[in-house]
């Protein structure tokens, strides 16, 4: 899956020295105090959800279906009934749950296939995995994904599986070729003539030095991993209802898109924001 | 060089061969029995049965694995389950929707992208800029089937401009209609185009401050020659080559636009592959989409390899 | 709009013996998706109040815009309700309904009927080709009913053909059937998949791959597929009807956003939309089309498995039923459209009873939970397959019931997971809808317990079975009559289903369109069908 990244309309920065000139450096920035802002309201709405929204997500009214939205249904209501604006402040935590746990899940299983396969460099292990990674990488990412979902069953915790599968080759990439130039370095020669075992040298003393490049790429890839977890959910995979999902929302709305268009695209607008925001801090953060 | 390439060549084989066991095992660890799909909810035990055998499902997997696969070798992809057809005979009528497509939103892509690419990178901060940064957050943000929903209903509903209902019907080919594919085609060229300006821009910024662009000035030619023929025509083929690195992401981007606009390609074939169990289908087509990302892939190292020569061939 | 009156099937149009006893079987259908099972009976014939002034117009393209696409045209192994409407218009039919509701001849000019049920001597009609130009005879009807029966073909329609032991061909345009038991179905599924008939020489000659090159003596010939797409039909020079059919062409075009297939009909894109989706009426342009609805002859309801677990107790399920208000359903999922049903039988069918209902009554639920022992509610899963419908549906079904103190779990599930679950018996609740034929055993035989088994729920009741199969064996309408409403009586205080709604069909035309029938069977035959310039 490729990585969201977002255009930028300068491209000077400058690295910063103490963590302190960081911070200052990273918000100097408009765009990361944008993105910043977004992403903190985004995590806001959905961890205080139930104190936010001012309707349970599935409370539904029957005779209120449909309705245009108004002072009390700011979005207006669904087929059920229900309010919109508040399914789409519920359907937050789905959608960032998925790609936070999709991503730190592709983060650890691409690492770690990185981290061995960049260490025993050459070597039948590092040749099989990175062959395994490489057919990932060439198999369509939301096919795979399709495919994947469906293997699983319905749930979002299958789709947070799926989503991390065709993430992490990427990380196994990025973490590998670090190790390959971290393994000749002074201090791993040293330690390995220490006499330290394997599993201490790679992570006393590799892990640590290859994990930040890593981290840049986990950044950045949270709002990809938003995007496949709607399109999934768009095609009707990994969900569970009446939980609801922005992509879901989407989906079984998609009958209203011309009598109804608020139901499509309050939460089209939710997943702009939210990959928006993130993506720009994730990029602030690379130091780009 | 010709050496650089077979050994390409050779790497991508245990690849292929790779992605064809993954996709193999992946489509038959999907749940359920296709004898089951095609006979309906009235069918008796022994019917499943009997049509189980016919199939050889009722053979052990890894049976199947190698009978699929000695196949595979002299080229037979098997027959559908649901459809009856060669599996063949089902891509060579998908394919060429999902390729149709795909050209179109490669275009588009390029018609709406390098203009705008071009001109925001040599003049930045204008206007051409803002838009291609507009346009590309647009691409980036947004999953392609809303995209596909705002021009529904844009064109459909508020402009009436054109009638998108698909292309299945009117004969198919994109010649034949072209209209049918201009909203789903323009749809993907959203998501393509954006990368494709800022490559452009980030090119065109450093050929423009290059010092023979500046000689080319004080020798007093004409600002719209310096741009279209000499900072556009450099700028042009690594865009290009990004273009063609982006096809593993169309191929997927297929799979929901051709679901939104029932358009019977490649990723219809495989979604409905997959929901109904049509294991062939399934099989050949997603490898038949990793074969073209694999071609692809090699031609684009090739043309790297052709262009700029510090990539060494070994 | 064309609506069935009840006095359906009096049979007078053919000189033939108990025409009017006669029975289809239907298979189970499911609610929307891809695989709607159809069922017995065709609807065709030219009807006069159709034809303009001058005769109906030749020429042009109809396209037909669908919810799903098409699989095979293989009449003895298709078994989906979009494929056998194709069918129709590829193979004809031995009998076909009129647009008065009666059985009339079509590739078989006469059938009778032994006094005893076992032999039936059809006669087939002289001089009719097929479209690959071999003639269409008795051996014909053999051919292919013997491969049906042929375990290796595992073919769907055994069931609809019925217990027959042999066939013999009296001359090459007349062919006896024999049975080993009477079968009173066999007369009226001539008019349905099994009426259907090959030509034997492509049959041999395509072997596995006839699905997607069929060939009939119906009034269009296949042309084109495209897998998920389009089927292309045209029209059939030397078809048996002289005149017919008057379109050139034919094109089934999947279209399977409903919006989409809306808009397609009022831009005309298509000039036939089936089926609309009932959100999308009121999408539909006067100007340039208008929708047709008929009551259909299906049901849909929640199907109870009271084989274990709470709903093993009756009046758990009562509750249910109780608890559901069916008009939110209706107005909701179906857009006010379809009727109310407490019963399998819909409005349309000899068999339905109005007086049978039971009122919508949280009160009555809740008594009905403390007789059950837990005055507080239960909690149970209900399986429904993965598509929008179901998805609203389970949700609604799920408030309702949470007022009551009842927890319905949802769990969506694929197609197949979800038949073989219907089928082995390993879910507590789940949804059919089935798509009737004009007899009232085609929505009811799945509930004998003796013979079909295919939904295994639990319930089994002697006296339904018994029945059941009286109504069969009868020949007296007046008495089947009260058979079946006896059976619904007792299936409703017994609750093994709770019936939500017999849908409508509705079906969008555009204004240019002459000729066409919307039949409550859902079939639709277009050899009388033209288009006005």
């Amino acid at each position: 899956m490729a990585t969201a990244r977002l255009p930028q309309s300068d491209e000077t920065h400058n690295a910063g020295y103490g963590p302190q000139r960081a911070v200052r450096q990273f918000f100097h920035r408009p765009m990361n105090v944008v993105g910043v802002v977004l992403t903190v309201g985004i995590l806001t709405l959905g961890l205080g959800a139930r104190w936010i929204a001012p309707y349970q997500p599935d409370a539904a009214n029957f005779s209120l279906s449909l309705a245009l939205p108004s002072i009390h249904h700011w979005l207006g209501t669904d087929a059920l009934g229900r309010d919109v604006l508040s399914r789409i402040i519920y359907g937050t935590n789905s959608s960032l749950l998925a790609s936070f746990g999709a991503v730190l899940l592709a983060f650890v299983g691409g690492s770690v296939i990185g981290l061995v396969a960049g260490y025993w460099h050459n070597s039948l292990i590092d040749e099989i995995l990175m062959r395994i990674m490489d057919a990932i990488l060439v198999l369509p990412p939301l096919v795979l994904a399709v495919a994947l979902t469906f293997v699983l069953g319905p749930g979002l915790a299958n789709a947070v599986v799926a989503i991390a599968v065709i993430f992490s080759p990427q990380f196994a990439r990025v973490v590998r070729s670090k190790v390959l130039t971290v393994r000749t370095l002074p201090f791993v020669e040293a330690a390995r003539a220490a006499g330290s075992g394997h599993g201490r040298i790679l992570f006393r003393h590799v892990l640590p030095s290859v994990v930040q490049p890593a981290i840049a790429l986990a950044t950045l890839n949270i709002g990809s991993a938003i995007i496949v977890q709607a399109s999934l959910a768009y095609l009707g995979l990994g969900l569970q209802p009446p939980n609801p999902s922005w992509g879901f929302m989407v989906s079984s709305n998609i009958n209203y898109l011309s009598q109804a268009p608020w139901l499509i695209f309050g939460p089209s607008i939710a997943i702009a924001l939210s990959v928006f925001g993130i993506t720009l801090v994730g990029q602030g953060l690379q130091g780009q | 060089m010709v050496q650089y390439l077979v050994r390409r060549i050779l790497l991508s084989i245990p690849t292929a061969l790779l992605v064809a066991t993954i996709v193999f095992s992946l489509v038959h660890l999907v749940p359920g029995n296709p004898a089951v799909v095609i006979l309906g909810v009235q069918a008796s035990p022994q019917d499943v049965r009997t049509l189980d055998q016919q199939l050889h499902l009722n053979l052990p997997l890894w049976r199947q694995y190698i009978d699929w696969l000695g196949q595979l070798m002299q080229g037979n992809l098997g027959s559908s389950m649901i459809f009856k057809e060669p599996v063949t005979a089902l891509l060579v009528q998908s394919l060429p929707r999902t390729v149709e497509l795909s050209l179109v939103a490669l275009v588009l892509a390029g018609a709406i992208g390098i203009p705008i690419g071009v001109l925001a990178g040599y003049r930045p901060h204008s206007i051409w800029d803002r838009l291609s940064l507009g346009l590309s957050t647009m691409g980036v943000v947004l999953p392609g089937f809303v995209i596909a929903l705002l021009f529904i209903y844009l064109f459909t509903y508020k402009l009436h401009w054109l009638a998108i209902a698909g292309i299945a019907h009117t004969g198919t080919a994109v010649w034949v209609n072209p209209l049918a594919y201009s909203v789903p085609g323009l749809t993907l060229a959203i998501g393509l185009a954006g990368p494709l300006m800022r490559v452009l821009r980030g090119e065109v910024m450093a050929v423009a401050s290059s010092d023979y662009t500046r000689t080319m000035r004080m020798m007093g030619i004409s600002e719209r020659r310096v741009l279209w023929k000499w900072v556009f025509k450099n700028a042009l083929i690594p865009a290009i080559t990004f273009l063609g690195t982006q096809l593993g992401l169309l191929m997927g981007g297929v799979v929901i636009i051709e679901n939104i606009f029932s358009i019977p390609g490649m990723g219809n074939l495989i979604v409905t592959g997959i929901f109904n169990k049509d294991y062939p289908v399934v099989q050949g087509a997603v490898l038949a989409m990793a074969f073209m990302v694999i071609v692809v892939n090699l031609l684009v190292d090739a043309m790297y390899a052709v262009i700029d020569p510090r990539i060494s061939y070994r | 709009m064309y609506i069935f009156t009840k006095n359906l099937f009096k049979g007078d149009e053919l000189t033939m013996m108990e025409l009017k006893n006669k029975v289809a079987s239907g298979l189970v259908g499911l609610f929307a998706a891809s695989t709607l099972a159809a069922c017995g009976t065709t609807a065709s014939a030219p009807g006069p109040a159709n034809t303009a002034a001058n005769g109906p117009a030749h020429g042009g393209t109809l396209t037909i815009g669908t919810y799903t696409s098409y699989e095979t045209f293989d009449p003895a192994t298709s078994h989906t309700l979009l494929d056998l409407q194709i069918m129709d218009n590829i193979y004809g039919n031995l009998l076909q309904i009129s647009s008065n509701g009666n059985l009339a001849p079509d590739l078989a000019t006469h059938v009778s009927v032994s006094a005893n049920g076992l032999q039936y001597v059809i006669d087939v009609r002289h001089g009719v080709k097929f479209q690959d130009g071999t003639p269409f005879n008795a051996a014909a009807v053999k051919y292919n009913w013997e491969r049906i029966m042929n375990p290796a073909t595992a073919s769907v329609q055994v069931s609809n053909l019925g217990p027959v032991s042999s066939i013999v061909v009296n001359n090459p345009y007349q062919l006896t059937v024999y049975f080993s038991k009477p079968f009173a179905p066999f007369m009226d599924n001539l008019a349905g998949p099994i009426g259907m008939i090959a030509s034997p020489t492509a049959l041999q000659a395509e072997g596995s791959t006839f699905g997607s090159h069929p060939v009939g003596a119906g009034p269009f010939k296949f042309q084109s597929w495209v897998p998920n797409g389009a089927v292309t039909l045209v029209r059939y020079s030397h078809y048996w009807k002289s005149g017919a059919p008057y379109l050139n062409k034919v094109v089934f075009d999947p279209i399977l956003s409903a919006s989409t297939l809306v808009d397609a009909l009022d831009n005309g894109q298509i000039q036939i939309a089936d089926v609309l989706d009932p959100s999308q009426i009121s999408q539909v342009q006067s100007s340039a089309a208008h929708v047709s609805q008929v009551p259909g002859l299906g049901w849909f309801g929640m199907n109870l498995n009271s084989a274990s677990g709470p709903l093993r107790n009756v009046h758990n399920r009562r509750a249910i039923q109780y608890a559901v208000d069916r008009s939110v359903i209706r107005n909701i999922v179906f857009h006010g459209t379809g009727t109310l049903a407490y019963s399998q039988f819909s409005p349309s069918s000899w068999a339905y009873s109005p007086s049978l209902a039971v009122p919508f009554s949280d009160a009555r639920a809740k008594a009905e939970l403390a007789s059950a022992g837990n005055p507080g509610g239960f909690s149970f899963t209900v399986q429904a397959q993965n598509t929008n419908k179901y998805i609203l549906l389970t949700q609604i079904l799920q408030s309702e019931l949470a007022k009551v103190g009842i927890t319905m779990h949802i769990q969506l599930l694929d197609l197949s997971t979800y038949i073989t679950n219907l089928n082995s018996g390993a879910y507590q609740a789940d949804f059919i809808n089935m798509s009737g034929s004009l007899d009232p055993n085609s929505v009811s035989y799945i509930f004998d317990e003796t013979s079909a088994d295919v939904v295994k729920n639990g319930f089994n009741d002697p006296t339904v079975n018994s029945l059941l199969n009286a109504a069969l064996a009868t020949p007296n309408q007046a008495q089947r009559k009260q058979d079946y409403q006896t059976i619904a009586a007792r299936m409703l205080k017994d609750v093994p289903m709770v019936n939500l709604i017999n849908p409508a069909i509705i079906v969008g035309v555009a204004n240019n369109v002459q000729g066409f029938i919307n039949f409550p069977t859902q079939y639709f035959y277009l050899g009388r069908v033209s288009l006005t310039k």
